[in-house]
């Protein structure tokens, strides 16, 4: 008897567990591994007649029969048009027998065009479908569309998503570019004050290849950002200003900081930390934002036989490279403030310091505020450590 | 009829409790048993009248005791003459390799013919008044004044006098019979630790508990069960320590015990535990003394059958099973990162062949991209389902564990080789099966055998299909649903009012010194609390 209760019990918090999820089909077909075709990369463009035209680039490993050992990474690419991103991206079904699978998608590709036409419409399909990852990253194309950044740099053993890939790195290396994901584009449209950019691509022709077979084909290389007003591309920081923009958004992970000495010589700083505080106050009846940047350096690399191992020459380094972000940044600032667009987030510092205010009156017109506000740039570059302090060769005093 | 003399304590049923309250104790307790009131052959169960008073019972001489056994062949019956004197007969009855022979001829034929003192005596009575007292010299001797009582001793190994005119019989308890020695044990070896294992023998068992504990409060007490064996049952627990109430309910549990022979560990394992649709074990199984010992100190309750080289201790617990013997002789450190892996790999045994369903079927976003891309390549041309490949991969490993089983040791190696080498690398070289699904498997398999009890292991066996089954309908929620009966079932289940997954319930937490990590001996202070131990604390006086 206790048994049959129990047993009951458990048929009905199973059959409940099962049936009241909200899911339609109680019980989901599943999908075998095998019978889908996993797409990795997508462009989207804008095609004639207000149509939307994808570009997906999948992969898939082969075996390249025989020996059972040769085993071959393949991509191929495939084009389809739509009247909506959906349907565009329905129409790959009839390609293969594999079902294409959004799941694995890791690049979004968006072409100049569709940029300007405004990236929302284009995008809501790959936000909204429950396949596609959040966390992907989106790429903005300069000069080009972005199928052919998929079709032409996709290269027999390096796929444009592993280009991407690379590209993507740099931030570890140079912190030029700072991934931005969907998650991230739907909430900075979301939050009307702030104003979205997104890393940029081009793509160059490859003049020269490291192993000298074919100088042939396109290469995908790193642009810098663009900016967009609202959800339309409004504007391009080249790759040089890139790093302020990161300096800003406190988002730098290293970089390189070339300064020449007094003697004429060039000193290399790696930049192993940065962090950046925004101070939003009022002065005057007018909006002030202190931004202090923190930077801590290395000495990665001495051209010249000068001794810069005195507190001197170390002091007038750190100026030197203070002086070299802060400039940096203040490029930044000055186009966004030019352009009223406030994509590095000056906004969230404000509205957190001043709530009630921002409500009140920030929120309304954060354009114009934004345009008028005085931003007073601090950096504070500091060589903390100089790795070996190893006099470089040919100096004259050595100690 | 005539009573057992010095018999007045009451008569619990048909149960024979010997205690044994020290370690001098004669060696054959049994026999020398305060009472049997069983009729040959055991009733098991009597409706609680001494079996003296049945109806049925025949006198006690030679002709009927003749009468029952002597169809036997190994049944010997020697009349003979005390001293040689007609006027004295006594029939000796005792079962050949049983009893020791040589020790028959010294130590009572010899006595009983040349022992003039025995010559002296005007009548039978006045001869067992004699014998009583010693003339005959063996330590176990017992006199016996019903038919029953002489019969059990005689097929227990005894040699009984009878003398057929005051129909009283002297039993002698000279058991010969050739047992196996005191071997390594072959299921849980170590290599530091103790090599003695138990043996068919319940005396010599409970002599190697009483060699490894040398305390006057271990108490071994003895019952017997079975209506056609009469197979003893000895508890052993230490008076003092061990919760009354574990040892209290295990009596009433094997009293209410039914059955016609106890040959098996399983008879009385699912005699005295409390779910018994359940496939996880509830009571520890060890053959090793060792084992059982600490397990006693700790506050369980030791079960050992006569005749079984294995030991049952209740009340078994979650954590009791994934504790193998070798963990004590390692280094704490060293050991609590093995317990902790073994942990890990239970639910990797447990979870993973369902986890790859679910993940390749239903969640194939989940899987990292280069990863998804290599199981897709691995899968190309293989025409099943994954599921199936699944379950086919799993049945194939039982078949392949169970030929091994069954097998002799030899043969089972080749069978191995073949089954795992030879059929595998043709089944995916044949596309069948994925190597992918391979990998899962035998990670699974590996995993598996790393549990060190082998009927716990059978139980994740047994959980890792139903597992399969419910992610090949509904994926990682199926998985999780699975999941939740599991721990649903184990956390509904006590074992002798433990709870069994203790100390990871119960007790707030406070009694884990020796559960996912094996603390140092000096930090393990208590004993484990679910157990109820009346000395709560180690290494505490009574």
């Amino acid at each position: 008897m206790r048994y049959a209760k129990a047993v009951t019990l458990l048929c009905f918090s199973i059959i409940g567990s099962i049936v009241m999820t909200g899911c339609k089909i109680v019980f989901p077909s599943p999908t075998q591994i095998q019978d889908i075709e996993f797409i990795r990369a997508v462009g989207i463009d804008k095609a004639p007649g207000d149509k939307v035209k994808l570009t997906i680039a999948t992969q898939r490993i082969v075996s390249g029969g025989g020996g059972g050992g040769s085993e071959q990474k393949i991509s191929e690419i495939v084009r389809s048009e739509g009247r909506t991103g959906f349907e565009a991206a329905r129409n790959f079904w009839g390609y293969s027998e594999k079902r294409p699978f959004f799941g694995h998608l890791e690049y979004i590709l968006i072409g100049e065009e569709a940029a300007k036409d405004g990236i929302l419409k284009y995008l809501d399909f790959f936000a909204r479908d429950p396949e596609i990852r959040l966390n992907l990253d989106v790429f903005v194309v300069q000069g080009n569309e972005a199928g052919d950044v998929v079709r032409m740099g996709n290269a027999r053993d390096k796929f444009v998503f592993d280009r991407l890939e690379g590209i993507k790195k740099h931030h570890w290396g140079l912190s030029m570019i700072n991934e931005v994901d969907l998650m991230e584009i739907m909430y900075i449209l979301d939050a009307e004050y702030l104003s979205l950019y997104i890393p940029c691509v081009r793509l160059i022709r490859k003049t020269e290849s490291t192993d000298g077979s074919s100088s042939e084909g396109m290469d995908i290389e790193l642009q810098g950002f663009a900016f967009f007003e609202s959800d339309k591309l409004a504007g391009h920081i080249e790759r040089e200003m890139a790093r302020g923009l990161n300096f800003l958004k406190n988002k730098i992970k290293s970089g390189v900081l070339n300064i020449p000495t007094k003697n004429g010589g060039m000193v290399v700083l790696e930049i192993i930390s940065s962090s950046r505080k925004m101070k939003p106050h009022l002065k005057d009846g007018k909006l002030h934002i202190a931004v202090e940047i923190d930077v801590s350096n290395n000495i990665s690399e001495i051209q010249g036989s000068e001794d810069i191992f005195d507190e001197e020459d170390l002091q007038y380094l750190e100026t030197r490279s203070g002086q070299l972000i802060k400039d940096e940044v203040r490029k930044v600032i000055d186009l966004a403030q030019s352009k009223k667009l406030d994509f590095f987030g000056a906004g969230d510092a404000v509205l957190h310091k001043f709530p009630g205010l921002w409500e009140d009156v920030f929120e309304k017109d954060w354009r114009e505020i934004f345009a008028e506000a005085v931003f007073e740039i601090t950096v504070r570059s500091r060589i903390s450590r100089t790795y070996d302090i190893k006099q470089p060769v040919g100096a004259k005093d050595i100690k | 009829m005539l009573k057992d003399p010095g018999k007045d304590r009451p008569k619990r049923r048909n149960r024979i409790i010997k205690k044994i309250d020290t370690a001098h104790e004669p060696e054959n307790s049994m026999a020398s048993g305060t009472g049997s009131e069983e009729a040959p052959g055991g009733t098991a169960r009597t409706d609680g009248t001494p079996a003296g008073q049945s109806e049925a019972e025949p006198g006690l001489t030679s002709a009927n005791v003749e009468g029952l056994l002597g169809g036997n062949s190994d049944i010997i019956f020697r009349r003979l003459h005390i001293n040689g004197r007609k006027d004295l007969p006594v029939t000796m009855v005792f079962v050949d390799g049983m009893a020791d022979t040589k020790s028959v001829d010294d130590y009572i034929l010899k006595p009983l013919i040349q022992e003039s003192s025995l010559g002296e005596c005007s009548s039978t009575s006045e001869i067992i008044e004699r014998i009583s007292h010693g003339v005959i010299y063996h330590a176990a001797m017992e006199v016996r004044r019903t038919f029953a009582e002489c019969v059990h001793d005689i097929v227990g190994g005894s040699v009984a006098l009878i003398f057929d005119d005051v129909k009283t019989a002297v039993t002698f308890d000279i058991k010969g019979f050739h047992e196996r020695s005191i071997s390594e044990p072959t299921g849980e070896n170590v290599i530091k630790g103790a090599k003695d294992s138990f043996v068919e023998n319940l005396r010599t068992n409970t002599a190697s508990i009483r060699m490894k504990m040398k305390n006057a409060r271990l108490v071994i007490e003895e019952m017997k069960t079975g209506k056609q064996t009469a197979t003893r049952i000895a508890i052993v627990y230490i008076r003092g320590l061990t919760n009354m109430r574990i040892v209290d309910e295990l009596k009433r549990r094997l009293d209410n015990l039914d059955t016609d022979a106890v040959l098996s560990t399983g008879i009385i394992e699912e005699a005295i535990i409390d779910h018994k649709v359940s496939p996880f074990p509830q009571v520890i199984t060890t053959e090793r003394p060792d084992k059982f010992c600490s397990s006693i100190v700790e506050g369980r309750v030791g079960i050992i059958i006569d005749g079984l080289p294995v030991s049952i201790v209740i009340p078994g617990t979650f954590d009791a099973f994934l504790q193998a013997p070798e963990d004590y002789s390692q280094s704490f450190i060293v050991n609590s990162i093995i317990r902790l892996m073994r942990y890990a790999l239970m639910f990797v045994t447990l979870f993973l062949p369902g986890f790859y369903i679910s993940v390749s079927s239903f969640h194939i976003e989940m899987i990292p991209t280069d990863l998804a891309l290599a199981i897709t390549a691995s899968k190309e041309g293989v025409p099943f389902l994954t599921f199936i490949e699944v379950i086919f991969m799993l049945l194939a490993f039982e078949v392949l564990v169970e030929a091994g089983l069954r097998l002799p040791k030899t043969i089972g190696q080749a069978v191995s080789v073949v089954g795992a080498v030879v059929v595998g690398q043709a089944a995916v070289d044949a596309r069948l099966v994925s190597p992918a699904v391979v990998v899962i498997i035998a990670i699974t398999a590996i995993s598996s055998f790393t549990m060190p009890n082998q009927d716990f292991s059978n139980a994740l066996r047994l959980w890792r299909f139903i597992f399969a089954i419910f992610s090949s309908i509904i994926g990682l929620y199926g998985l999780s649903i699975g999941a939740i009966i599991l721990l649903n079932h184990l956390s509904s289940m006590e074992v002798f009012g433990v709870p069994y997954l203790s100390p990871f319930v119960g007790g707030d937490g406070k009694n884990m010194q020796d559960a996912i990590f094996r603390f140092p001996f000096s930090a393990q202070k208590k004993r484990p609390m679910s157990l109820r131990t009346t000395n709560k604390r180690r290494r505490g006086s009574v």
